[in-house]
């Protein structure tokens, strides 16, 4: 019994996915010209085929369109962003769940060097790593040299830093920041606290 | 000397150390002329100049602490519902945002097509917060909020994305797998 | 009206609230600032611009922090910085030695007296001792709150403790006569 359930809710779940990704690309079609269009169908094809998360691509797409962004710009955002994906997922693993793939390519696009989303994933063991990857590209956001980020949350992933150790770290990291601490500073004494590290 | 000699011998220390000082009374008083001569974070009076609309959420939240005063944080990151019973491969996510001086506030994002028509959010909360609950599937979501029809803004309470692809950073949200909520 | 609420109305920017805070806390970070940089003008300077960056940064101080940790934290920063780009007068360790001999000779010990012959011992500390014994003896923070000021490990800070502790011990017994 208990799996029919667990194949009828799959099937839903597909199907709402597909009804999902269908609606999706109608959006597309609705709000881009036809060049532009065609340009980002051929690189959602490559990523389909490639089975790299495809739903990261048509969202800068329709930002690009609601924002009023040209279609070149759009085009090459879009084209970015794949090379990212391509680059997370190679850096991560083909085991890694498609959001770990999307926040290694945000790290990636921040900066952050394939060799050091490597250490990260080798620190974590099986932890995920969405969030912390998420946080890693936060922190670079708001001044913390990316060599440092990393470090710091290649430190907590040794610590088993849980999700909501990740998210403090964030949040007290962004206060010390606002308070005047140098963000290289904030990031290294906030890990510390939350590994027990040394003095 | 036995430990409880040598900690009072530390602690008496430490008591001399907190005797007060003559010198403090004139520093405090230059302290709090400084604390009153800062720029005001909250305008007092509405502006026709630009400045940044959000400001003015400084002062109508006095108002709000004084009307209501419930001890629920005024801004706060996303918050994810408990998932339901069942197998459901989405979650009711919060969103909330303090905007008194909008006119209308609405949530874009990866899961709306950055249509800033679809998800329009509600006041709340004596009129200084807007809020809406949207289902979004388990994984990372990038969305921003639209204010007055054409300022897109991050939201202050979440971690910021990476990308400008369009010169504009988002914020983000990650939504958990299983039965946490945040 | 209690720290809590003062905070709250502060956070929202009233300022009045935030003035009250700063009056409260300011002897505390007085002390805990003298006796980091050992002058005190230096000290003033960075009390106050502890309490403007804290004002400044006030609209995103999150509830269910303890505001006096936060401050404490901002301070702790101000006070390292300080202390490595000020030019300041270096105590000299004979200075030290013959204070404390001289204060050690006088009876009865006044209090000012005691005071600066504490402060003398406790300013011959190095600075992470000293921080570490200042915040635990003379403003009574636990090791939990310590950790998250200064940014240290909680054994690291007991052996620091421990360090300053045992540095102090004999001349605090010739102050004492004990």
């Amino acid at each position: 019994m208990k799996g029919l359930r667990t194949v009828v809710l799959s099937s839903l779940i597909i199907a709402f996915a597909s009804l999902a990704a269908g609606a999706q690309e109608a959006r597309l079609r609705g709000s881009l010209d036809a060049e532009t269009l065609a340009n980002v169908t051929k690189l959602t094809d490559s990523a389909r085929a490639e089975s790299l998360p495809v739903d990261p691509l048509i969202g800068v797409a329709l930002e690009g369109a609601q924002r009023h962004a040209p279609g070149g710009r759009i085009v090459g955002a879009v084209r970015d962003y794949l090379k990212a994906l391509r680059g997370s997922r190679s850096a991560l693993g083909n085991d890694a769940a498609p959001s770990e793939i999307v926040s290694g390519a945000g790290a990636l696009l921040s900066g952050v060097s394939p060799d050091a989303l490597r250490r990260i994933r080798d620190a974590a063991t099986r932890r995920p790593l969405t969030v912390s990857l998420v946080v890693l590209a936060d922190l670079i956001a708001r001044g913390v040299p990316k060599d440092t980020a990393a470090r710091a949350i290649e430190t907590a992933a040794r610590a088993n830093a849980r999700d909501d150790d990740y998210s403090a770290l964030r949040r007290y990291v962004e206060q010390d920041i606002l308070a005047g601490a140098s963000p290289a500073a904030a990031a290294m004494l906030r890990v510390r606290s939350i590994t027990g590290g040394p003095p | 000397m036995s430990d409880v000699d040598d900690e009072e011998l530390f602690e008496r220390a430490g008591a001399a150390l907190r005797s007060p000082s003559a010198n403090d009374a004139a520093a405090r008083e230059a302290l709090v002329h400084a604390i009153r001569d800062e720029p005001r974070r909250s305008p007092v009076t509405t502006s026709r100049k630009a400045s940044p609309w959000w400001m003015a959420f400084a002062a109508a939240a006095v108002a709000f602490v004084a009307g209501l005063g419930t001890g629920r944080s005024m801004s706060r990151p996303p918050s994810v519902a408990k998932a339901g019973s069942g197998d459901s491969a989405e979650r009711r996510v919060e969103f909330v945002f303090v905007a008194p001086a909008a006119r209308n506030v609405s949530l874009v994002g990866d899961f709306n097509g950055w249509d800033a028509t679809a998800t329009p959010m509600r006041r709340t909360d004596g009129r200084t917060t807007w809020s809406v609950a949207v289902p979004l599937a388990a994984g990372r979501h990038v969305y921003a909020f639209v204010v007055d029809g054409n300022d897109w803004v991050t939201d202050p309470q979440a971690p910021l994305s990476p990308e400008q692809w369009f010169g504009q950073r988002n914020s983000v949200v990650v939504v958990p797998v299983g039965d946490r909520g945040s | 009206m209690t720290d809590e609420a003062l905070v709250a109305r502060a956070v929202e920017g009233d300022v009045d609230a935030y003035a009250a805070l700063a009056e409260q806390y300011y002897s505390s970070c007085a002390r805990i600032a003298r006796r980091m940089l050992r002058n005190d003008a230096d000290a003033e300077d960075v009390v106050q611009e502890t309490f403007l960056r804290a004002f400044r940064a006030i609209g995103r101080f999150e509830r269910g922090r303890e505001f006096r940790v936060w401050l404490f934290t901002i301070l702790v920063n101000q006070c390292r910085t300080a202390a490595t780009s000020r030019k300041r007068r270096h105590l000299r360790f004979s200075d030290d030695e013959a204070a404390i001999a001289r204060a050690a000779d006088e009876r009865p010990i006044a209090v000012v007296e005691e005071k600066s012959a504490v402060s003398i011992a406790v300013d011959s500390l190095e600075p992470l001792l000293r921080e570490a014994f200042v915040l635990k003896y003379v403003e009574g923070l636990d090791y939990a709150e310590m950790a998250t000021i200064t940014g240290a490990g909680i054994s690291a800070l007991k052996m620091r403790v421990k360090r300053a502790c045992d540095a102090l011990r004999p001349k605090l017994e010739a102050i004492y006569h004990e």
